[in-house]
């Protein structure tokens, strides 16, 4: 089984300068704790990486080498990056470094052409003359699935449980190559080009005989007709193959597609949402300069009202003695008029002399406090009036509170817009990886298109395959019965009878080998069915569901005790089969290895949760999990793992391009 | 490159071998196993290395 030891990164995405991780030589589980944007995704691809060469970025593998450096290293000049990982297969070391370094008189480089890769593979210490097999032996990328993968990759699986779908196809496969399967479908292609290569030694020493010379003929005939429909067998399974794939890349196109349509959507959404909002804030902060010039009363509002109530209250005194004046001198007026005349306007009666001469009296008499304001005082009262229309018109209670209303919306406003266009920057920036989106109704139109004829193809192809692989089958049948009547024609011929022997051995190889494909895949969906569901039991908090059961894709359905299939299932429990699968196809494998997985546990309950973390160990000798802070809890991960967790790590970050990688 | 991982894949076939193809010896399926298992990246070298196997075997063959 092939384990890895360590891993060293050197300035690659966020790890800044030399840093190792160290897994150990033991089976059990590694730890490594990472919030988002730590670099735990980073890492799962370095992995990959290091093995294939390939460094991918969610679902599109980034082509621009200068992306992958770290920023840091860049700001000091070290543009080189490595990453060795160590590894221990059947007893043997193996050190894989890969990096890109400088081409010699590139002092910075600005693009791909400025690097150079190189891959060193050592094997307990000397280089094997072909690298690129012994990795292909111990870790093929077309199984890496099953050892490499984060948690949105667990929902394709569900694709198995249906039926011809290209992402069920493309599993199928990838399950059958890690199960061992080519080696025999393989060992079936051989055995069957050998048995051809025997049949025309046969003829030859057939047409060599008087008495089966005529059956040579016949079987040189049919040989040539075999070897030519299964040269069309191979034509047509290629280009099955081939209208596979491309119905996988116009099914993924149009998947992309319509995702692309609803980012712009949503772009379009947010652009006006922000526009909206901006008008919003023009508006508001109109009206905040409008506040704004009467603001300065606010300012001084507390002298000005201690300065007005002053005012008011001299003002006051002024006035009232003003007032007292003013009815005073009415009063005497009328008195005068009074004493004048010797008649009361108000009664209408005349007045005697007595009471004229008591009027005289009075009106003889001091003002005292009747009387007027001084020249002063007028001017006095004047003044405070002007003064106190002026300081009225200083304090605005309400003007403020507006203001301050107009502010705390500003704020809620600029924030939100702020917001939108984070968002709108992070769509923008996902729109452009699609590249020229000018016509997405002709793209998908055109992709409908393609992949309706796409469909068309395959079902061509199929019935092709299938009326080729009968000619086949009639084409043995004839040769057969020919050579048995050579068998028994010729009994006296030695070089014939050796010639036929050997037919009849490579004849038997090619049907054990036939045979072999149905009877291991046979066995292996009896063995996977059987461990996946001892896994899906260990996990599953659900009593009711008993079992899993195995369909000709691998697809694997929840059986509940009724013996019914539960029809659908939820995404969490799509995650529990899926790992359940992984953990199976490890156990049946030829080949096996570790398991990386990033952040598997998405909409996971605590009890799944800790289930899954339990059965960590059963999946695979060794387990490399990257989870983030709470993704399960650290406690009950230490409690349930026991012995079983070997190391702790943690993803510190620094800042923006630095991640320390630090032990626990 | 060990054989221990593809013994349950010829178990399968060393099944069928005994109860259909006795004639042929188990060893010969063995060896043609591990030439495919060897070469599995490698289509040319698996079929060449299958061939010369069974060849080599054909030439023990007598009357």
């Amino acid at each position: 089984m092939l384990k890895f030891t360590s891993m060293t990164i050197n300035n690659f995405g966020p790890y800044e300068g030399e840093q190792t991780i160290d897994f150990g030589d033991g089976d059990g589980v590694t730890l490594i704790w990472g919030d988002n944007g730590h670099g735990k995704t980073t890492l799962l691809n370095l992995f990959r990486y290091a093995l294939f060469g390939r460094f991918q970025y969610r679902h599109e593998t980034v082509d621009d080498i200068l992306k992958l450096v770290n920023r840091e290293g860049m700001k000091a000049g070290k543009y080189d990056f490595k990453v060795l990982l160590k590894m221990l297969h059947d007893g043997k070391r193996y050190e894989l470094t890969r990096q890109y370094s400088v081409r010699p008189g590139v002092s910075v480089p600005t693009r791909n052409d400025d690097y150079v890769q190189d891959v060193f593979l050592k094997v307990d210490g000397h280089f094997p003359p072909n690298k690129e097999h012994e990795l292909a032996m111990i870790m093929p990328e077309e199984v890496s699935r099953f050892f490499l993968f984060d948690g949105e990759l667990l929902q394709e699986y569900e694709e198995l449980v249906k039926d011809e779908t290209s992402v069920g196809d493309k599993i199928k496969k990838s399950i059958e190559s890690i199960l061992g399967v080519p080696i025999l479908t393989n060992a079936a292609g051989d055995t069957n080009f050998v048995l051809g290569e025997y049949r025309k030694e046969q003829t030859k020493a057939a047409q060599a005989n008087k008495q089966t010379e005529k059956y040579a003929a016949q079987i040189e005939s049919e040989a040539a007709k075999k070897e030519e429909q299964t040269k069309e067998l191979e034509r047509l399974q290629t280009a099955y193959d081939e209208a596979q794939d491309l119905r996988a890349k116009f099914e993924d196109e149009g998947k992309q597609n319509e995702h692309l349509r609803e980012l712009i959507q949503n772009m379009e959404h947010l652009e006006s949402d922000i526009a909206a909002k901006e008008a919003t804030r023009d508006g508001l902060l109109q009206s905040i300069v409008v506040a704004t010039r009467d603001v300065w009363r606010y300012v001084i509002g507390k002298r000005t009202t201690e300065i007005l109530a002053d005012v008011k209250s001299e003002l006051s005194t002024l006035q009232e003695r003003h007032n007292t004046h003013e009815s005073a001198t009415r009063l005497m007026s009328y008195i005068q008029h009074i004493v004048d005349t010797h008649h009361c306007e108000c009664c209408n009666q005349d007045v005697d002399e007595a009471h004229v001469s008591a009027l005289k009296k009075r009106l003889d008499e001091e003002p005292g406090e009747f009387g007027g304001l001084s020249v002063e005082e007028k001017e006095r009262m004047k003044h405070l009036q002007i003064r106190q229309a002026s300081l009225e018109s200083m304090s605005s209670a309400s003007d403020t509170q507006v203001l301050k209303i107009y502010e705390d919306q500003l704020a809620d406003l600029l924030v939100q817009i702020d917001d939108a266009k984070g968002q709108l920057k992070d769509l923008r920036d996902e729109i452009s990886r699609y590249g020229n989106v000018s016509d997405l109704t002709a793209a998908a139109k055109e992709n409908a298109q393609n992949l309706a004829k796409c469909y068309a193809k395959i079902e061509n192809l199929k019935e092709g395959i299938q009326a080729t692989k009968d000619k086949i089958k009639e084409a043995d049948i004839a040769l057969a019965s020919l050579e048995e009547k050579v068998r028994k024609a010729g009994t006296s011929d030695a070089d014939l009878n050796l010639a036929v022997k050997k037919v009849e051995i490579c004849a038997a190889l090619h049907q054990l080998f036939t045979d072999g494909i149905a009877a291991y895949r046979d066995k292996l969906k009896t063995e996977v069915e059987r461990d996946a569901t001892e896994l899906f039991c260990n996990i599953s908090s659900d009593s009711d569901y008993t079992a899993l059961k195995i369909n000709d894709n691998y697809g694997l359905s929840i059986q509940h005790r009724s013996g019914e299939i539960i029809p659908f299932r939820s995404a969490g429990f799509e995650h529990i089969v899926a790992l359940s699968l992984i953990g199976a196809l490890h156990k049946n494998a030829p080949l096996s290895g570790p398991i990386i997985m990033d952040s598997p546990f998405g909409r996971l309950d605590p009890t799944h949760k800790k289930n899954i973390t339990k059965a960590l160990p059963l999946m695979s000798d060794q387990i490399i999990l990257l989870a983030y802070t709470d993704e399960i809890d650290a406690q009950t991960a230490r409690q349930v793992l026991g012995n079983t967790l070997k190391k702790e790590y943690r993803l510190r970050k620094y800042g923006s391009f630095h991640t320390a990688i630090e032990l626990q | 490159m060990t054989n221990i991982e593809i013994n349950e894949l010829i178990s399968v076939l060393e099944k069928i071998r005994v109860e259909q193809h006795p004639e042929i010896p188990a060893s010969l399926i063995q060896e043609i196993v591990n030439a495919e298992f060897s070469s599995q990246d490698d289509r040319t070298k698996a079929r060449h290395d299958t061939q010369k196997v069974i060849d080599d075997f054909l030439k023990t063959i007598t009357i």
